[in-house]
Order: structure tokens, then C-alpha cells, then sequence
């Protein structure tokens, strides 16, 4: 047999290699949307005492600083004392935690580059805090946000492929199977995978754009 | 501002995915076990149209099978086997593991299933012999916490012989980067470099480092889940039927099968008498 | 019901670091009374009017609309009845110009969103956009912006009408389409306090000029008075200078 036949054999098994990928990536980034937009809102509008600010930074810190194998590492194995998770959400928490920091940070700037008199504009019209940032701020944050959040997307695709460290069955690994099991072929089984990834990360990239353009409004349009 | 339902939506579908995936981890029977296995590892343990396969794959599931265990493989890198064992995620190691002092401190060996010894891999237009290739500024690479890359630290770099160790995810792609030219050659046990020139690769052995390194199956230390005699008993078992050397000759054919159990070096604590479930057994 | 006055501040103190920049402003305004602030930059009149609506918090004094006392506890609600119109307009930008007016009553009012926009239209077309209901603020000169923003104000229901420097960001020729719709408003019984140097409308449209200088009031009278006799003489260099700039 072949490379390209055992490559065509073991497609389906490619596929859902990069199904657990994708999957993972959607659930990593849903996680470090929730987490990073907690965070940005009580970094910018939470209390201002250092209880609240000093654990946000440090979250921050800890999670952008420490390399993702130590991390997956520590979620895995580490957290095997305490309940027992699988490699799979050990990924999505160990993941999503990092991510939130990085989309912490996105929709920080997001944020602050709303001007200053929406919101007093939105709080004089009789809305509260949350109302403002829900119906006003956010919105308009969202927008500025959807082009650093595409690069955040790019890149967490790529770390997906780290799961493999705590056995969770991803796209690498499957290639990596091909690769062990007929000895061999590294260069055009890792080009088929590759392949994959950069369609994934195209449509990801292509269906972002595509909600900027509906989103944008005269005034919000585009920015190159 | 339609697209923030729709946003609220697809998060909402996302945590649940998440906790969902947070309760699949404790979905699974309480008395299966999970046998560990480095998947990229043949003919000990690899994957082939999705499905495993190997001698350690093949012997594990006959010996499940005769003492009556429910198991199911997690495939794991190798570096990452060890470590999942100490914080039992898995309940057995069954790979082409080799028994040595350093892993017998954290984990639990059976008895030897296998002997292996070590072979320099070169070229097969390579003119090098196993002092030549390992000397001299040569690039040697091994498997990243392998047994072979801890026996060159020790007595290769500790000597100060002039050799710059690279390590690899697997020997695999050592040797693949050994034939783009990268390395002068390649340390591995001898089963895998048989296994790989019976394969038809443009690669010789260049020579042979007898260690008489034994192979065996692991539990976490102190055997939690009182595993031990019973793989004790069925690796025997399966040598004693014969099911082990066909098992074994159906990936490496032609191979001469060491005697079950193999080498019992003393610093093994499972192997001072009694040996769990063979009490006949021991040093 | 019909002695309380709408709005009645009393004795309003602020400061910033060592600037006193409000020193004890007290001020009434009877249902139907529009009222002008002038005064030099830096009077503090600006800070007074934020002051009013807690946009500013005031170190000092007490504010009641219709009298009930505002503080934090009640602020969402009477701010809800207190229409603002800033200088740079502060139009929602990512909300069409019917959204921008409808929002509001809305999400603060909890109003129907058929009837939200019903009156928005209305709203709309009495300061004369009705047909520029989809467009975006973007898309708008200064002067429209700020009758939309004024829209927006009147389309909850207040009960008074803060104006600060409605038309200084605007081209001269935009001023007059805003300061119509802000004279209309006042000839309709709107109770309003505006900060502006129009003096056009401050003669036409206010019951009252007040004349503000270092964080006190210095003089306060119908306009006829006030500026062909002020009885004071800071007054009248004040309006000197506005008279040689208008």
C-alpha cells in the first residue's frame, strides 16, 4: 500500500481528528469569551478595590505566562486529585482559561476605544451600568473587537494541536498514526494536515469577516 | 442588534458542550480499566485504520480476555505515560516499556514479557560502525524519555564522548531525519529496527548494544487496584499457551522469543520474592 | 402640586483638587420656565448642569425634581425623566437615527417596541427628520445630529430638559435649525435650563438669564433687564465681549 492509498484509507480518520479540533477550538473559544469579557468588564467598570483588581491581573499574568503544555499538564494530571477530568475538557479548561486572558485584553482595548461620551450619554437617558454596557458599549465594542478576535481564532487553531500531550485524539495525533504505523512519510502526510488546518482557519476567517461586513454601519465601517 | 441573540446562542451551546464534556469524564464503568498506551510505538502498540493494534495491544486484550478484565486503551504520548500512571488516570501501562531503576521508583513493573538490546541505526550507505557512528561530533537521536536516550546520557555523554544527543517524539521521526541527513545515526531497542528494515527502509544496524533490557507492563505504585497478580499470572499464561509467541511472530515474524518471564533486574522492589501471583517467582 | 417647582437646587458645592468650581449654586425652575445660564468659560456652568442630573456628583447641596430628592438610589429613574442635549451630541453610532430614539424608552422604560417607534417617528418629524429615520449618525451634519439628539431626549417623557452648549460644536449656518427646534420647545411649555451663549434665543425663549462667574451666580433677571441694564458690572463686560463676538 502506498502513502496516498493509506492517506485515502484513513481519511475518515483525518476528518474526525479535525472534528475533535474544531470542536475543541469552538469550545475553547466560547470559554475564553465568557472568561475574557468578565474579566475586561470588572477590569474596566467592577469595583476599583484591589480584592477585585489584583486577582484580575494575576489571572492575567499566570495564564499568558506559563507555557500551554505545563498548563495542559497541570489540568490534567494536576487536577486529578481533585475530581476526575477527562484529556478533553482538561484541553477546553486548560485552553479557554489562556484564551480568556488573551480575549481579556481584546475586549479591554475593545472597550476603550468606545468614546468616553457614549456611555455618559447612555447613563443620562436613565439606563444603568449594565444596560449601558449592554445596549450601547458592547455592541460597538464587539466591532472593533471581531479583527484582533480573528487573529485570537488563527492562532488558538494551531494550539489545538498541544492536546495531543494528554491524549486527546486531535488531527496531529491522527497524522501522527499514519506517520508511526507506515513508518514513514512525514512530509506528505503533515502537507495533507496542514491542508486541513488552513481550510478550517480559512472558513473561520472567512465566515469573521463576512460578520464584520454585517455588522459594519456607516461610521463603523471596515477598517483596514 | 440581532446578532447578539444569535451570539448568546452560540455560547449558550458552547457551555453546554463544556459541561458536557466535564460529565463524559466520570461516564465510564467504574470497574473498566484503562490500559495506557503510546500509540506511535510499533509493532509494540500502534494505529492502523483507526483501529489499535501491536503486540502489546494484542497480548493486553488476550490477557484481559483469560482473567476476565474489562479494558479500554487511552492512547497517550510516551513522556506523558508515566506521569498519567503516578496520577492514575490510567490503570495500566502497556507499551514497549523498559524496566529500569529511575521508573521502578514511581510506578509498578509486572514480570519481563520481553528483552530487548539496543542497535545503532544507520543509513544503509553508511560506512559507520556502532563506535564510529557514536563518536566524534556525531548527531545521534533517540526517543525522547526512552530507555536508549537515558542509557547514551550515561554512558556515552558522562564519558565525555564527543556526541550531541537529539531527542525526538518518537524514533520514527529520528530516523526520518536521519535520512535527510540530519543525524549520523540512531540509538533504538533492536525489535523496532528489525520491525523498520523488514519494512523495506534504506537503513542498517550498525551494531549492537547488549543491555538485555526486559520489557514489561505497569501499574501505579503500590498497585491501587490489585492488579498485579493477575497480570503476573496472565502474561505466564499467555507465554506457557503459545498465544504469546504467535501473537509476537504475527508483527515480527521470524523473531526469537525470549523466555516469559524475562531478566528480573534486583532493583526492582515487585520482583523480590514473593512476586505477586507467583509465588514460586523471585529473587 | 402646582407650587413645586420642577426643579429646586439649593446651595450646590463642587470641587476638583483645590478649584472650587461650584461655591453654593441654588437655583428653582417653575413648570413651563426655561431658563439660560451665561457666563464666561470656566464659570462653572457646564459642571452645574451635570451636577443637576448626578452626571457630576456634587460634593454639597440637594436637588429635587418635582420635589423628590435625588440620590443614588433613585438616580436611573430621574435621570429617566430629565432630558440631556450635549454639546458633541453623543448619538449612539452604532444605532440607526430611529434606534438612537426608540432605545430609551425601550430598554428604560420598558416601553412596547411598536409604540417605542411610533413615537420616535413623531418625535422625529417634529424636529423635522422624519425622513431620515434609517440613516446613520454618520451619515448626518452637526445640526441634524443634535435635533436628533434632542429627539431622543424628548422621547421619554421628561419632565425637564438640560441643554449644555447645544450649538457651540456647530457650523454657524447649522445653529439656527437646532435653536428653532429649541425656541418651538419652549414656546410648548418644555421646562428647560440651558447653557448657551445664543443670545437670540436667550432673548426670544427664556423667562430667565442667569449670569454665572467663578462658581457663584452674580445676577439673574428676565432678559429685557438683564442685558439692557445689568446691576452688575462684571455682567455688563461680559456681555460686552459676547456682543463684539456675536
Amino acid at each position: 500500500m502506498n502513502i496516498y492509498d493509506v492517506i485515502l484509507r484513513d481519511f475518515p480518520f483525518l476528518l474526525k481528528g479535525l472534528g475533535i479540533a474544531v470542536i475543541l477550538l469552538a469550545a475553547l473559544l466560547a470559554l475564553g469569551f465568557v472568561i475574557g469579557l468578565t474579566i475586561c468588564l470588572l477590569q474596566l467598570y467592577g469595583p476599583r478595590t484591589r480584592f477585585v483588581q489584583w486577582p484580575l491581573k494575576a489571572y492575567e499574568r499566570v495564564f499568558r505566562g506559563v507555557p500551554i503544555i505545563i498548563m495542559l499538564f497541570i489540568f490534567y494530571y494536576g487536577l486529578a486529585g481533585v475530581f476526575d477530568i477527562s484529556s478533553f475538557a482538561a484541553a477546553i479548561l486548560a485552553l479557554g482559561f489562556r484564551s480568556g486572558a488573551y480575549q481579556s485584553q481584546i475586549f479591554r482595548s475593545a472597550f476603550q476605544s468606545v468614546p468616553a461620551g457614549q456611555m455618559t450619554a447612555a447613563r443620562a437617558h436613565g439606563m444603568s451600568l449594565a444596560q449601558a454596557i449592554r445596549w450601547i458599549l458592547f455592541p460597538q465594542a464587539i466591532r472593533h473587537a471581531i479583527g484582533p478576535w480573528t487573529n485570537e481564532f488563527s492562532s488558538e487553531i494551531k494550539e489545538t494541536s498541544l492536546a495531543y500531550v494528554i491524549g486527546v485524539v486531535e488531527l496531529t495525533r491522527q497524522a501522527h498514526y499514519i506517520i508511526t504505523s507506515t513508518q514513514g512519510n512525514t512530509l506528505t502526510v503533515f502537507a495533507v494536515v496542514a491542508l486541513l488546518y488552513f481550510i478550517v482557519n480559512k472558513a473561520g476567517n472567512s465566515g469573521l469577516y463576512w460578520l464584520e461586513a454585517r455588522l459594519a454601519v456607516p461610521g463603523f465601517e471596515k477598517r483596514q | 442588534m440581532r446578532f447578539l441573540g444569535l451570539e448568546t446562542k452560540t455560547l449558550t451551546a458552547g457551555l453546554i458542550l463544556s459541561l458536557g464534556t466535564l460529565a463524559a469524564a466520570n461516564s465510564q464503568a467504574a470497574d473498566t480499566y484503562t490500559v495506557g498506551v503510546e500509540a506511535s510505538f510499533p509493532p509494540w502498540a500502534y494505529v492502523e485504520a483507526g483501529e489499535y493494534k501491536g503486540i502489546a495491544i494484542d497480548a493486553m486484550k488476550k490477557i484481559a480476555e483469560n482473567e476476565g478484565l474489562e479494558i479500554e486503551f487511552k492512547d497517550l504520548p510516551f513522556p506523558s505515560l508515566i506521569p498519567a500512571l503516578s496520577a492514575e488516570k490510567i490503570d495500566i501501562l502497556a507499551t514497549g516499556l523498559t524496566v529500569t531503576e529511575e521508573r521502578s521508583k514511581v510506578i509498578d513493573f509486572t514480570v519481563p514479557w520481553w528483552e530487548t538490546n539496543d542497535v545503532i541505526v544507520v543509513p544503509e550507505d553508511s560506512d559507520l560502525n556502532v563506535f564510529t557512528a557514536v563518536c566524534c561530533g556525531a548527531n545521534v537521536g533517540v526517543q525522547g524519555g526512552s530507555s536508549q536516550k537515558a542509557w547514551m546520557e550515561e554512558n556515552v555523554l558522562d564519558s565525555d564522548i564527543d556526541v550531541n544527543l537529539k531527542s525526538y517524539d518518537s524514533y520514527v521521526t529520528a530516523i526520518s531525519d536521519m535520512l535527510n541527513g540530519r543525524l549520523t545515526a540512531v540509538d533504538v531497542d533492536d525489535t523496532s529496527a528489525q520491525e523498520y528494515i523488514n519494512e523495506g527502509r534504506p537503513v542498517k544496524i550498525a551494531g549492537k548494544i547488549f543491555i538485555r533490557a526486559p520489557l514489561a507492563l505497569a501499574v501505579s505504585k503500590g498497585d491501587p487496584q490489585g492488579l498485579l497478580p493477575k497480570l503476573n499470572q496472565g502474561i505466564v499464561a499467555l507465554a506457557d499457551s503459545g498465544q504469546w509467541a504467535t501473537i509476537v511472530h504475527d508483527y515480527i515474524p521470524g523473531v526469537t522469543v525470549p523466555p516469559v518471564p524475562g531478566n528480573m533486574p534486583a532493583f526492582v522492589d515487585t520482583y523480590a520474592k514473593p512476586v505477586a501471583g507467583l509465588p514460586d517467582l523471585g529473587n | 402640586m402646582a407650587d413645586t417647582p420642577v426643579l429646586r437646587a439649593d446651595a450646590i458645592h463642587k470641587r476638583y483638587a483645590d478649584n472650587e468650581v461650584l461655591k453654593g449654586i441654588s437655583l428653582t425652575l417653575a413648570r413651563g420656565e426655561t431658563k439660560v445660564l451665561i457666563g464666561p468659560s470656566g464659570s462653572g456652568k457646564s459642571t452645574f448642569l451635570r451636577c443637576l442630573n448626578h452626571l457630576t456628583k456634587p460634593d454639597r447641596g440637594t436637588i429635587e425634581l418635582d420635589g423628590v430628592e435625588i440620590s443614588d438610589a433613585n438616580i436611573d429613574r430621574m435621570r429617566a425623566r430629565i432630558g440631556f442635549v450635549f454639546q458633541d451630541f453623543n448619538l449612539f453610532s452604532h444605532l440607526s437615527v430611529l434606534d438612537n430614539v426608540s432605545i430609551c424608552p425601550i430598554r428604560v422604560k420598558r416601553q412596547a417596541r411598536d409604540e417605542a417607534i411610533r413615537r420616535a417617528r413623531e418625535e422625529l418629524e417634529r424636529v423635522g427628520l422624519g425622513d431620515k429615520a434609517d440613516a446613520y449618525p454618520a451619515e448626518l451634519s452637526g445640526g441634524q445630529q443634535q435635533r436628533v439628539s434632542i429627539a431622543r431626549a424628548l422621547a421619554m417623557d421628561p419632565t425637564l430638559m438640560l441643554f449644555d452648549e447645544p450649538t457651540s460644536a456647530l457650523d454657524p449656518e447649522l445653529t439656527g435649525e437646532v435653536v428653532k427646534v429649541m425656541q418651538r420647545l419652549a414656546d410648548d411649555g418644555m421646562t428647560m435650563l440651558v447653557v448657551s451663549h445664543e443670545m437670540g434665543f436667550a432673548r426670544q425663549a427664556a423667562d430667565e438669564i442667569v449670569f454665572m462667574e467663578g462658581g457663584h451666580i452674580v445676577e439673574q433677571g428676565p432678559p429685557e433687564t438683564l442685558f439692557s441694564q445689568p446691576a452688575q458690572d462684571r455682567t455688563r463686560a461680559f456681555l460686552n465681549v459676547i456682543a463684539e463676538h456675536g
